[in-house]
């Protein structure tokens, strides 16, 4: 079957399929940014990544106990205390710094549980013909239909209120979104004529899932990563506002429940609101806007529609 | 030319009707063999069951009754057996741009059949030191893609509809089979490109000794590249013979009226005054 | 004679992204009443392009340049209400794959009365209805599938009511791209003699466009095949075959073996490599390499179109060493 000469050159397949990799990357990265509101987003991501990781060398942490608290209660911006002092003398700035860690924290990691439940119930669904698949969907309808709340507020209660089962609540809310969008997908590229060609060259269902099917799937789920943390990162908001948090952890909800609790709105004390308020606003516009622009980039029809 | 490399017995597949009342006989006993070296042209109209009985031959359509032997063995139903007849024939499908995965760069999509096959590995145990790079190579230059490196990297959609039906070849070609089955090879393609795909699987045959089916409802096709014509109508096949026979002295009607239909360019006898 | 339709020097230019892609650079025609005039050309060549912008079908975007006249009227100046009169009562067309634009849920019937009713809303539902059946007829349908819905009819047949919707106002200009493509041999051949009978009966100008060259040689009294924008050759449709010069031309009817004839067996023939689709000088100059009797000369001294015998013009600059005699000059581009 020798009818050609070998290659001159010989690259080794890993070398080829890692360069293959960085070309990849290298075009997204390069339509990213040419996408101003996602450069936007991702920058403000950025900059409140490095304040929640460095968050001990911007403020002192000592300041965030109740009983180390110095400061007047709730006094309005001062020099000493730029954003005010809540009910109980503690620096908002500091409250805020370190109230960025939890959001972020819980958000990301839930979103990771979305992700890989939804991604694995999605694809699943989709690829099965039979009683597991039809299940599998009547499971994802099921929890779709369930309102949000009263679910994770059960849940929470369940699971009692520490920062781990606030991320397990929000986790296992949060992907039947993402498996009806992983769903649809999968639907698509199985009828598409690559996979019939894969099946002749001799590819068994694995082979076809892990190298058709989820190469297909995996950009829609990244795009989807994006908008499913900004979604964690509000319910984790609203569940610590909720008073279902965890009490021990700053966090902008838990900020704005002591806010709401101590009647800071009837004071009149709106430093102890807005700050918080407009963090959660702005983190999870960032991802709704980063993730848009994953979403164009991955789906330019999306765009084209709208 | 004798051996037989491909062959259908008294094949029926059946589909339900789409209102579930009866039944669609869309492959309705037919007998086909595919000779060693040999290009077979299976000719027929949309909707003559001829997608359906290559599918079957392919192992991708279970029949009803009927068998299809490869080499006179059985064609397996699943598993490791009928992973080795994939490496014996293997399709070229009609629609290169659909056909090839979008994330794949052509490397992969040759290297697909040879990961799927372990080939490296049965290479190098029989003594030849090839790696894969070598095997992808060889694969694409001889599928008319050269120098191969230089579209390793490329993906589909940056290759134009020519090149790309030439990586789908290739990626064929590159499981080493005894037969492929061509659908449609060049309908999707410009006329002016059909000569080199076509005179490609000549030269294949030429080379190799493969023998191809080629399925069309382009007659001018069978006369351009194919030893014999099998033509199919309504799941059976109505005439098989070498080409001359069948497209310069059809014996069945339907031959003849599809000879008659073709442009007066492309026959001569079926010329009407305007 | 009239002259239903004349091109000059038509350019459309597509603005996208990646800048402006010159789709037709340069094109002239004209079609008399009663005649047939067939552009050949693949993907890219710019065929497509021509028949929209003569019912300036073209997306707003797109700049023209030349001037379109269909009966007499300068359709890059017609206001829309004048352009939408003209496009059912001057020039209508026939698309690739239209049947499948007939509404599913409305019998075939209604949707041929639809134009009818658009453009003379005085006329009465009774003489609609003979108008429809009397369409049927030219159409080769009974009168019956005036109450059928598109499912219950085969391709062929559906694609006869998009012939019949297109004549419901009395054209004098029909214009079908690629309106047999998708269709099979038997039926394609059925419907291309229903579009050459009917250009004579009643005395239509036929401009049909095709990627199949057999196709239009066998139904156009005039062929021209277009290539990058341009048109490379023009010939007598059944003359096509016999005497193209233009090394893409004879690629293109190369690719349309006669059966029987032995030079074709077992020897495909066609272009090297792709045809060109993205036009520029350096398309055109690859576009030359691939030219098997050419040596590129004709890209240093721009090729002239010129007339040759028989009716043949060609930008081919070897068709005098190709043995045919050129008769005069004319100026195309």
């Amino acid at each position: 079957m020798t009818t050609a000469p070998a290659p001159p050159r010989r690259s080794s397949a890993r070398a080829l399929r890692w360069k293959l990799r960085r070309e990849a990357w290298g075009r997204t990265w390069a339509k990213f940014r040419a996408n101003r509101a996602g450069m936007v987003g991702l920058a403000v991501l950025l900059v409140f990544a490095v304040i929640a990781v460095f968050a001990p060398l911007l403020a002192d942490s000592h300041e965030l106990r109740v009983s180390a608290a110095s400061g007047p209660i709730l006094a309005p911006p001062s020099r000493k205390y730029p954003l005010g002092t809540d009910d109980n003398g503690r620096s908002i700035l500091t409250l805020l710094i370190f109230g960025a860690r939890v959001p972020l924290l819980v958000g990301l990691m839930a979103t990771v549980i979305s992700m890989v439940i939804g991604t694995i119930v999605g694809m699943a669904s989709g690829i099965s013909d039979g009683w597991a698949g039809t299940v599998l969907f009547r499971l994802t309808e099921w929890f779709i239909v369930i309102p949000f709340l009263p679910l994770a507020l059960v849940l929470a209660t369940l699971l009692g209120g520490s920062l781990l089962s606030i991320i397990v609540v929000i986790g296992i809310t949060g992907w039947p979104a993402t498996a009806l969008v992983i769903r649809a997908q999968t639907f698509s590229v199985r009828e598409r004529p690559f996979m019939e060609r894969a099946r002749v060259l001799g590819a068994g269902p694995w082979h076809l899932m892990s190298k058709h099917v989820f190469p297909n799937v995996l950009p829609l789920v990244f795009a989807n990563t994006t908008l499913t943390v900004a979604g964690s990162v509000l319910a984790e908001t609203t569940l610590s506002f909720l008073g279902f948090g965890d009490p021990t952890a700053v966090s902008w909800g838990t900020m704005l429940n002591a806010a709401f609790g101590t009647g800071a709105v009837s004071l009149g004390a709106w430093w102890a609101l807005l700050p918080p308020g407009i963090c959660v606003i702005v983190v999870v516009l960032a991802f709704t806007m980063a993730g848009q622009a994953l979403e164009d980039i991955v789906n330019p029809r999306l765009k084209e529609g709208r | 030319m004798n051996r037989i490399v491909l062959s259908a017995t008294d094949l029926h597949v059946t589909f339900p009707s789409l209102h579930g009342r009866s039944e669609v006989r869309a492959v309705d006993g037919v007998n086909l063999e595919v000779r060693d070296g040999e290009i077979l042209a299976l000719v027929g109209a949309s909707g003559s069951g001829k997608t359906t009985l290559s599918r079957a031959l392919l192992g991708l359509e279970r029949p009803t009754s009927g068998e299809v032997t490869a080499l006179g063995k059985r064609l397996p139903t699943g598993g490791a057996a009928l992973r080795g007849y994939r490496r014996r024939v293997q399709l070229v499908m009609q629609d290169p741009s659909g056909a090839l995965n979008p994330k794949h760069s052509v490397y992969e999509s040759v290297a697909e059949g040879i990961r799927l096959h372990r080939l490296v590995a049965e290479h190098n145990a029989r003594g030849d030191d090839v790696t894969e790079v070598d095997l992808v190579a060889r694969a694409l230059s001889n599928a008319g893609l050269r120098p191969p490196e230089q579209f390793f990297l490329s993906y589909p959609h940056e290759l134009s509809g020519g090149q790309r039906q030439r990586v789908l070849i290739a990626g064929a070609l590159a499981v080493e089979p005894e037969t492929i089955i061509a659908d449609e090879p060049v309908a999707s393609l410009d006329a002016s490109l059909r000569g080199e795909i076509l005179s490609l699987f000549l030269r294949l045959r030429e080379q190799m000794r493969l023998s191809v089916m080629v399925v069309t409802h382009d007659l001018g096709l069978a006369w351009n590249i194919a030893d014999r014509v099998a033509v199919m109508r309504s799941g059976r096949l109505v005439e098989v013979g070498t080409t001359e026979e069948v497209l310069l002295n059809p014996q069945h009607t339907y031959t003849r009226e599809l000879l008659a239909a073709l442009p007066s360019e492309q026959h001569r006898a079926g010329h009407e005054g305007t | 004679m009239t002259q239903l339709l004349r091109i000059e020097d038509l350019r459309v230019t597509y603005r996208s992204g990646r800048g402006d892609i010159a789709a037709v650079r340069g094109v002239s025609l004209s079609l008399d009443q009663g005649r047939s005039l067939g552009i050949a050309g693949e993907s890219g060549s710019g065929k497509s392009t021509v028949a929209s912008a003569v019912l300036r079908l073209h997306p707003r975007k797109a700049g023209v340049e030349g001037r379109v006249e269909v009966c007499g009227k300068d359709v890059n100046s017609l206001t829309w209400g004048a352009l939408r009169r003209m496009r059912w009562s001057d020039a209508a067309i026939v698309f690739q794959g239209a049947m499948n634009s007939l509404n599913p849920v409305r019998t075939v019937g209604e949707q041929i009365a639809e134009p009818i009713l658009v453009h003379r809303p005085e006329t009465t539902r009774r003489a609609c209805d003979l108008r429809v059946a009397e369409l049927l007829d030219m159409v080769s349908l009974a009168a019956e599938h005036t109450y059928s819905y598109p499912h219950q009819l085969s391709g062929g047949q559906k694609q006869r009511i998009m012939i019949a919707m297109a004549l419901a106002c009395d054209p004098k200009l029909l214009i079908a791209d690629e309106a047999t493509t998708a269709l099979d041999v038997k039926v394609q051949a059925q419907i291309l003699r229903l579009l050459r009978n009917l250009a004579v009966e009643l005395e239509l100008g036929l401009m049909m466009i095709s990627h199949d060259l057999a196709v239009l040689s066998s139904v156009c009294d005039e062929v021209v095949v277009m290539h990058g924008g341009r048109i490379i050759e023009q010939a007598p449709g059944p003359r096509v075959f016999a005497q193209a010069k233009h090394p893409y031309t004879r690629a293109l009817a190369g690719a349309f073996p006669t059966i029987g004839d032995p030079a074709s067996r077992y020897r495909p023939q066609g272009l090297a490599d792709d045809p060109v689709t993205v036009v520029d000088d350096v398309a055109e100059r690859e576009f030359a390499a691939q030219c098997t009797s050419l040596d590129g000369d004709c890209l240093v001294h721009k090729p002239e179109f010129a007339r040759y015998a028989h009716g043949l013009k060609t930008g081919c600059l070897r068709a005098e060493d190709l043995g045919i005699a050129r008769t005069e000059s004319t100026v195309a581009r």
